[in-house]
């Protein structure tokens, strides 16, 4: 996932030896040593400054601007840093940001650490299965899952309401479920968090040495004793890495708590950014300061994340291959684990969609289900609306061009990063794992400000551009985690071979990185289709993708619209994961995520 | 220092006999960061000639054999091929120009093509009915000719060993390089690859600079052997020369096991005194200063009546007796320090026992005492 420098284990090439080792953080591994600039690194350096450093920038520069980008009367002002950070406006808005962000973090640990630990550790029925629901969240769409709980759990037509009241008898008041308040916004992010701290507590679990822990059982240590004595404290690095790493996700994700905080007085600063950028009258410099505040956050927050990572790979002891830890055997804990899972699985991923083709199905968004008819019409009637069709074919163009751009960019990246090093290096790595720590909703009014008089504004190129940038850093870890597997000297050899630079990296480097090239395209085409955060703010009629489509329908209020279209958007994403899975035969289970 | 260095006229000349190029390394360094992993070495190799670079690990060796490659570059001094500068410090041919080959450590199969693909990799350019042959050819000469359609994954360590082999001879380089080829095989088969290796260096007759760590590689395969230690080579010359006449106390350790006395050399400097005993050599000491050690190797050491015929004759007490099979290894004591004896394995010696020890004076040869 979106988790840099992971530990990984490297094994020694050829297969032969069994040599293990552990990959050294980047920083620590780097010598000292100047080599001049290659032409690859010079050429990846300035199309990083066109694609991350440009936009970053231009949000402070926007932020200091007195009116929208564009216009002729723009000129320096210090009115919207004023109103940000001083007025008090938005203090509310920080704070209540902040403990959003910090609750997420915390449950999502909580949750992805105990889940990690019974997948790893606990002879779980059915582990396999659950390994594989755990990280189905990850290819589906966060903001299909809030429209989707919207219409289960809102407090007045939410399906779970509505329902109940005439089962039990109850009055129009009763209000069982609300989802559309400040612990609800937290739970939906759960469902579509806790699958990254699963992710990254599992591979330190799995990473870790088993005779650590056989060591505490025959120092007479129990179960629970070893897990809380010798495992958690090995955790600890992984532990604090992922809440930094969801921590940062939370803060500047917008469409879940757009979508679920529409009618609470509670807005966090991201949906600001987009109120300030959308809705009459619109005033683009605070969102763009706006942006700086919550970039502020957001770059502390990755500061954190790196250095607890830097500290895990510390942490992590790989033994010889073949010892996997011992299972314990837990005679009732076990089933109530694989209920809790299955439960999981049922709020992510299952009920989410059941509901969503319910609500396509039904004509009049009516969630009573005595009242309930169902037919074809209304997805027929939204199939054939122009603008549907010209966002079917923006969203396969994002998710065609999207993916394969990036991962090029992301290729690049890796190698003159983990390859060329030297100053260079450092600098495009820096570059290139940046924009994690820019909300994609900010990094759009960046691209905004800084292509707001070219031509492609507001076409469908300027979200190919701003997504590549976004998305730079997953396909570079992608990448140069598969790169420092890949023993140089085979790189090495095709040069002596007479081969140069590039026909080495096409006929070697490339088909070696082909596993990992297509885990990374398969998810940024996940990311690619189901992007909101800034597809909303870079998109104009012609150039709206599905996704902001279907948030267009829920801020006109139209509910069954946009239940038709997400599950379009639902289809496409499904289509796509397959292709990938079984004609490219991408790998998509959790060690190569 | 020079930027051009011409290979020197004779070693041109014999140019023609094999398909190999002279290479001439004059005042190489090279620097990583503030550490100077080579500090300015220089040889030359024939062509034709089989080169080693042996010395402990971190002598800068495997460094000096990359930058040759080109897969480092040099922060001062030249390298010249066939009379042509292919680096120096503002300058650097690309490695795939060079006309260079090699051998790597972890021999570097590409996993992902079959050993017919890995080998006619470097053919690119030639018509493809030219390349297959050429690969035929070669695999025929490895022995791999059964495996030409395999993937590298699917071939032993000591296939995988023929198979970068034959990638590197099939572009006929100039020079080929060989990277502790052996250093991942099993003992039995390294010895066996030896062999091979040094059999097919000499049918091809390529120019051939080899690095290791291993001293029966390098006294067994090399023409010349370049000793390396701490970035700079202790001493350059055949295996035999090196053995029988080591220059540095490092060389006379290293290859082969020796028995060094260190004193004071006499006026007329034949004769190391040091606590009690002296010790006598046919050629006088060249070097300079008296601080001097004289070295012996242990099989010249013999014990019992013999050695009264010997001009080196010491009495010593037995330490340590050591069955090996075919010899026994002795540790003697003399006032001076403890020296070794391999003897005959039917010898008669016990612990504590008076012996006499005895060495020839043409056995004995005189090196600088290092300092401390």
């Amino acid at each position: 996932m979106t988790i840099l420098d992971r530990a990984e284990p490297v094994v020694d090439q050829p297969d032969g030896t069994a040599t293990t080792s552990v990959a050294v953080p980047p920083a620590g591994r780097r010598r000292a040593l100047w080599r001049r600039p290659s032409a690859l690194g010079v050429v990846v350096f300035i199309v990083l400054l066109g694609l991350v450093a440009g936009p970053v920038a231009m949000v402070f520069v926007g932020a200091l601007q007195s009116s929208a980008p564009g216009l002729p009367d723009n000129s320096f002002s210090l009115d919207a840093i004023y109103r940000v950070y001083f007025s008090g406006e938005y203090y509310a808005s920080l704070f209540g940001t902040l403990v959003m962000a910090v609750s997420v973090a915390a449950l999502a640990v909580v949750f992805g650490g105990l889940a990690a630990w019974f997948l790893t550790r606990v002879n779980v029925p059915g582990r396999k299965i659950w390994e594989f629901g755990l990280i189905v969240p990850l290819f589906l769409s966060p903001f299909v899952g809030a429209l989707a709980w919207m219409m289960l759990a809102a407090p007045n037509s939410g399906m779970i309401n509505v329902n109940l009241r005439w089962m039990l008898g109850l009055g129009q008041d009763a209000v069982f479920v609300n989802i559309m308040t400040l612990p609800g916004v937290v739970f939906v992010m759960l469902l579509f968090y806790i699958p990254y701290a699963y992710l990254f507590i599992s591979s330190a679990l799995k990473n870790m040495d088993p005779s650590l822990e056989e060591a505490s059982y025959m120092n007479g240590r129990g179960t629970f004793a070893t897990a809380l004595k010798v495992t958690l404290p090995m955790m600890r690095p992984a532990l604090v890495a992922s809440f930094f790493f969801v921590a940062v996700l939370a803060t500047g994700v917008f469409v879940i708590p757009a979508v679920l905080g529409l009618n609470t007085s509670f807005s966090p600063l991201a949906v600001e950014v987009y109120r300030a950028m959308t809705v009459f009258p619109a005033r683009p410099p605070v969102a763009a300061a706006l942006g700086t505040l919550l970039f502020w956050f957001t770059l502390g927050g990755v500061y954190l994340y790196r250095r607890s990572v830097r500290n895990a790979n510390r942490f992590v002891t790989v033994s010889a291959r073949g010892t996997r830890p011992r299972l314990v055997k837990l005679r009732i804990g076990r089933h109530v684990a694989a209920v809790v899972f299955a439960i999981y699985v049922l709020l992510a991923a299952v009920l989410p969609y059941l509901v969503l083709i319910v609500m396509s199905l039904s004509p009049f968004s009516i969630t009573d289900f005595r009242r309930m008819t169902f037919s074809f019409d209304g997805i027929i009637e939204v199939w054939s609306r122009p603008d549907v069709s010209t966002a079917f074919v923006n969203t396969i163009w994002l998710g065609i061009l999207v993916p394969t751009l990036t991962v090029l960019v992301g290729l690049a990246v890796a190698y003159v990063v983990v390859r060329e090093r030297g100053r260079l290096g450092a600098i495009v790595d820096y570059l290139g794992t940046f924009p994690i720590a820019v909300p994609g909703i900010v990094f759009a009014t960046g691209i905004v400000w800084m292509y707001v008089r070219s031509p492609i504004y507001a076409t469908i190129v300027i979200i190919t551009v701003a997504l590549i940038g976004a998305y730079i850093p997953q396909a570079a870890r992608f990448a140069s985690a598969g790169l420092i597997q890949v023993d140089k000297s085979l790189e090495e050899a095709a040069r002596m071979n007479g081969a140069g630079k590039l026909r080495t990296i096409t006929t070697v480097t490339f088909p070696l990185l082909r596993p990992a090239l297509l885990s990374a395209w398969t998810l940024l085409f996940v990311f690619a289709t189901r992007e909101v955060n800034e597809a909303v703010i870079l998109s104009g009629p012609k150039s709206r993708p599905l996704a902001v489509l279907a948030w267009n329908y829920v801020e006109q209020g139209s509910i069954r619209n946009a239940a038709v279209v997400g599950l379009f958007l639902t289809v496409v994403m499904v289509v796509g994961i397959l292709f990938a899975r079984f004609v490219l035969r991408a790998k998509l289970d959790s060690s190569n995520l | 220092m020079s930027n051009t260095i011409e290979a020197p006229a004779g070693v041109a000349a014999s140019a023609a006999t094999g398909q190999g190029a002279a290479l001439v390394v004059s005042g190489l360094r090279i620097k990583y960061g503030e550490v100077e992993a080579v500090k300015g070495i220089d040889f030359t190799i024939a062509p034709g000639e089989f080169l080693t670079l042996l010395g402990p690990s971190g002598c800068g060796k495997t460094t000096t054999l990359r930058c040759i490659a080109g897969l480092e570059a040099p922060s001062g001094g030249t390298i010249t091929l066939d009379g042509e500068v292919i680096a120096s410090a503002d300058r650097q041919t690309p490695p795939e120009k060079r006309g260079i080959n090699m051998v790597f450590q972890s021999y570097a199969v590409w996993p992902h093509m079959t050993v017919e693909k890995n080998v006619g990799y470097g053919l690119k350019g030639m018509s493809k009915k030219d390349a297959a042959s050429r690969v035929a050819e070669v695999l025929e000469l490895v022995g791999l000719a059964p495996y030409a359609k395999r993937y590298g994954t699917e071939l032993s360590g000591g296939q995988q060993q023929r198979v970068a082999l034959a990638r590197a001879i099939v572009t006929r380089p100039k020079l080929l390089l060989f990277d502790e080829p052996l250093s991942n095989l099993d003992a039995g088969l390294r010895e066996q690859m030896r062999f091979e290796l040094l059999e097919l260096q000499r049918t091809v007759g390529v120019t051939s600079v080899y690095v290791t760590h291993d001293q029966t590689e390098a006294m067994s395969m090399s023409d010349r052997v370049a000793l390396m230690r701490d970035g700079v080579i202790e001493q350059l010359d055949a295996p035999r020369e090196i053995y029988r006449r080591p220059a540095t106390e490092f060389a006379a350790n290293f290859i082969g096991r020796a028995n060094l006395v260190r004193g004071t050399v006499d006026a007329a400097r034949t004769s190391v005194r040091a606590d009690g005993v002296a010790v006598v050599a046919d050629e006088p000491y060249d070097g300079e200063g008296t601080h001097v050690t004289a070295v012996f190797r242990s099989e010249n050491v013999v014990i019992g009546a013999d050695a009264h015929a010997y001009e080196n004759t010491w009495t010593a007490r037995v330490e340590r007796v050591a069955f090996l099979g075919r010899h026994i290894d002795v540790a003697l004591r003399l006032p001076s320090g403890v020296i070794r004896a391999e003897v005959p394995a039917d010898t008669d010696v016990h612990v504590g026992d008076e012996v006499t020890a005895g060495v020839r004076a043409r056995d004995v040869h005189f090196v600088p005492a290092q300092e401390g």
